[in-house]
């Protein structure tokens, strides 16, 4: 069975597979059925192949990584990840928004790394819409607490 | 003075529910301590050397009495009946029950004040000019524009987790007393060379802390409308952009250093055309709206008219009242009305320390006297900036009864102070003890009023919360082999003619702070031109002759 993550405000089950090997040596096989997330250096080095690949298609932007890299390709992504390698690493947030609203990225836009119950509201907010929580962090209770606010500012 | 609009109202209090939740979470065992770590520093809480010390934000430092008289409430029932005031021109409360703190927050609540971002890697308190509004050289009152930062600010969700804190200051005058050179942003108002109209000079990457660095003009002239816009593209570039390796360079002053001002700039402005006609542009009646809560005040005719009240009188009447207005009082932009500052510079009272009894009082006198507003003041005081002339003496003695009215403004022993090894678990070296014995040194206040203006800042610490590099004398606390040492700089200033200050050698013992500053004092009288201020000696004559005079 399939990690549970949440996406939509739901717990769903996970069908995707993160790969981060850079060089995607058998990138030219058919990935069709893998479902593999790939990092961008990845992405960027098969590009054609994978364009032409009839499968699902995901990237994870590493913290470093300019989002801006994916602008051709963005209609042709299913999930691009957005890495937090701490809670308090906010650079995700700055990509999340650059992805919804510089490049109109309208698929799912996954939190991966430290990703904690509190900080979901944020990540929400930032355009982020499928949260893989940190290991020991409670589903049930993130769900509880996507909304603490009613009203914003922003 | 702003006042909460039911969004804003709702939104404090969910803030306090969410915080109740995550503490009650931590109590139970749910949330580890570094879980809730960043969590309660998000809203002010920080684990201090005895006890959680809660900051609350006071909002560009403007208070009314009604919420004056919560935070008298606050220390009294949850505290130990006192507060202080920080260089932020916010309250914190140094001997809270982390189980209180809940409570705190909901009491805060219902006079519309938090402690929302008061610490943590975001943005906080926007903070501004003690005279606003009421200022003769001011171009325009800037609170509207802090309250607009403010909300924009608030729980902004790209921007909660930073590289480093986040300070942002505005001034609306030529004499800068907000300090705008040394904030990560600095936003001044001033008028289009050639058009007239008012909009922004924005400066930078200042800030004082290990590395005190000047601000620079990222942008020499802003329309009013892209204000939000165009701070959203500076946090955006230094979200993405900015240090996270080693906390000491994160601030954005060592991002825009490392790429220059021109290179930051640009990346800015080519982030800011994306941003500049987006839902962030201000339209001209949200400022309007925003501007009609900091109205002047209704000033009776009467107030203009000397001969209507008996100020003189009674300035000849009483030497002790007319060396305060002297000394604690200024010019008001309305003729008839003065700008009081209430010095929280006791000599035995630790600086920026108020007592229940004193914020309950000086709430009172607000309301008597100055339209139940007050401010708080960068340099630790507080200030009632509407008070009418016929006014001045009533609300002198109601000062004196309150032991509010050491007429030491401006002078040696109107400190800025940190708390210090006595409080915060940073620090090196104590500051308390030092302004004590400062005060103890300098106990002529005839002495003191020959030396003239003078601002003493004292830091306990590198990070600089008490400002040192910008005193006109700077004393900094450090360690050396477990005991306290201070290192002394001279000719630092934080107004318009911003200067960081210079080390006059080796730092000196604990117990010799109070004589180098006299024996500095001595120098500067010995050889000061006339009229010449002492800032204006030590920039005339550099350090050498301060540094001989104490080293020999």
């Amino acid at each position: 069975m399939g990690k549970r993550i949440i996406k939509d405000d739901k717990l769903v089950e996970d069908f995707w597979l993160l790969d981060l090997d850079d060089e995607v040596s058998d990138a030219t096989a058919d990935r069709s059925q893998e479902n593999r997330v790939i990092s961008l250096e990845a992405w960027k080095n098969n590009r054609e192949t994978l364009l032409a690949s009839s499968g699902v298609k995901g990237v994870l932007l590493g913290n470093e990584d300019d989002v801006h890299e994916l602008a051709d390709d963005i209609d042709h992504l299913d999930l691009i990840c957005v890495e937090f390698p701490a809670a308090g690493d906010g650079r995700g947030y700055s990509q999340a928004r650059l992805l919804r609203e510089r490049l109109g990225f309208k698929n799912e836009i996954r939190a991966i790394g430290e990703v904690l119950t509190d900080q979901l509201f944020l990540m929400r907010r930032s355009g982020i819409n499928a949260f893989d929580l940190q290991e020991g962090q409670d589903p049930e209770a993130s769900l509880q607490r996507l909304q603490p606010f009613s009203v914003s500012y922003q | 003075m702003y006042q909460y609009s039911q969004e804003d109202q709702r939104l404090v209090n969910e803030r306090v529910a969410q915080f109740r939740d995550q503490t009650e979470r931590f109590l139970a065992g749910d949330l580890s301590e570094d879980e809730f770590r960043p969590l309660r520093l998000m809203n002010g809480l920080y684990i201090q050397r005895h006890a959680p010390m809660l900051r609350v934000a006071v909002p560009y430092g403007l208070l009314s009495s009604k919420q004056m008289r919560m935070l008298a409430h606050i220390s009294r029932k949850y505290d130990r009946n006192y507060g202080h005031l920080t260089t932020r021109q916010n309250m914190q409360f140094n001997w809270l029950d982390l189980k209180d703190v809940p409570d705190v927050l909901a009491d805060l609540a219902t006079v519309e004040m938090h402690a929302i971002q008061t610490s943590g890697n975001c943005i906080r308190n926007t903070s501004s000019d003690q005279l606003a509004g009421v200022a003769k050289d001011e171009l325009e009152d800037p609170r509207p524009y802090c309250e607009l930062i403010r909300q924009w600010s608030t729980l902004h969700p790209e921007f909660s987790f930073l590289p480093r804190k986040f300070k942002i200051a505005v001034s609306g005058s030529e004499n800068d007393r907000a300090a705008t050179q040394v904030h990560d942003i600095g936003i001044q108002l001033v008028e289009h060379p050639e058009t007239g109209e008012v909009g922004f000079r924005i400066l930078v990457g200042g800030g004082l802390g290990r590395t005190p660095v000047i601000g620079k003009v990222i942008r020499e002239y802003l329309p009013k409308k892209y204000l939000l816009s165009y701070l959203e593209a500076i946090l955006r570039i230094y979200n993405l952009a900015g240090r996270r390796d080693n906390k000491y360079k994160a601030r954005i002053k060592i991002l825009v250093n490392s790429l220059g001002i021109d290179e930051f700039g640009r990346q800015v402005e080519e982030e800011w055309e994306h941003l500049r006609e987006s839902s962030l542009l201000i339209d001209e009646a949200s400022i309007t709206e925003m501007q009609k809560y900091f109205q002047p005040f209704s000033y009776a005719e009467s107030g203009g008219d000397s001969s209507q009240n008996n100020l003189a009188e009674k300035l000849e009447a009483s030497p002790a009242f007319a060396i305060w207005y002297r000394q604690n009082t200024q010019e008001h932009k309305v003729s008839g009305y003065r700008v009081v500052t209430i010095s929280v510079k006791a000599p035995e009272e630790a600086p920026g320390d108020l007592t229940d009894t004193q914020m309950d009082g000086v709430a009172q006198l607000a309301d008597d006297y100055s339209f139940s507003r007050m401010r708080v003041t960068h340099e630790q005081n507080l200030v009632l900036a509407d008070v009418p002339e016929g006014e001045l003496h009533a609300l002198w003695k109601g000062l004196v009864s309150l032991d509010l009215a050491t007429p030491n403004v401006g002078t040696l022993t109107d400190m800025i102070c940190c708390p210090g090894l006595d409080f915060c678990s940073l620090a090196n070296a104590s500051s308390i003890p030092i302004a004590k014995q400062i005060n103890d040194r300098f106990d002529d206040l005839d002495y003191l009023y020959d030396i003239g203006e003078i601002k003493v800042k004292m830091s306990g610490c590198m990070n600089a919360c008490g400002h040192h590099h910008v005193g006109h004398i700077g004393i900094l606390g450090v360690d050396k082999k477990g005991e306290e040492w201070y290192q002394i700089t001279i000719g630092g200033s934080a107004e318009e003619d911003t200067s960081l200050g210079k080390i006059i050698g080796p730092s000196v013992a604990k117990e010799s702070v109070a004589e180098t500053i006299a024996t500095l004092l001595t120098t500067y009288v010995d050889l000061r031109e006339e009229q010449e201020t002492f800032l204006q000696s030590v920039r005339r004559l550099g350090v050498a002759p301060f540094k001989e005079a104490v080293y020999g």
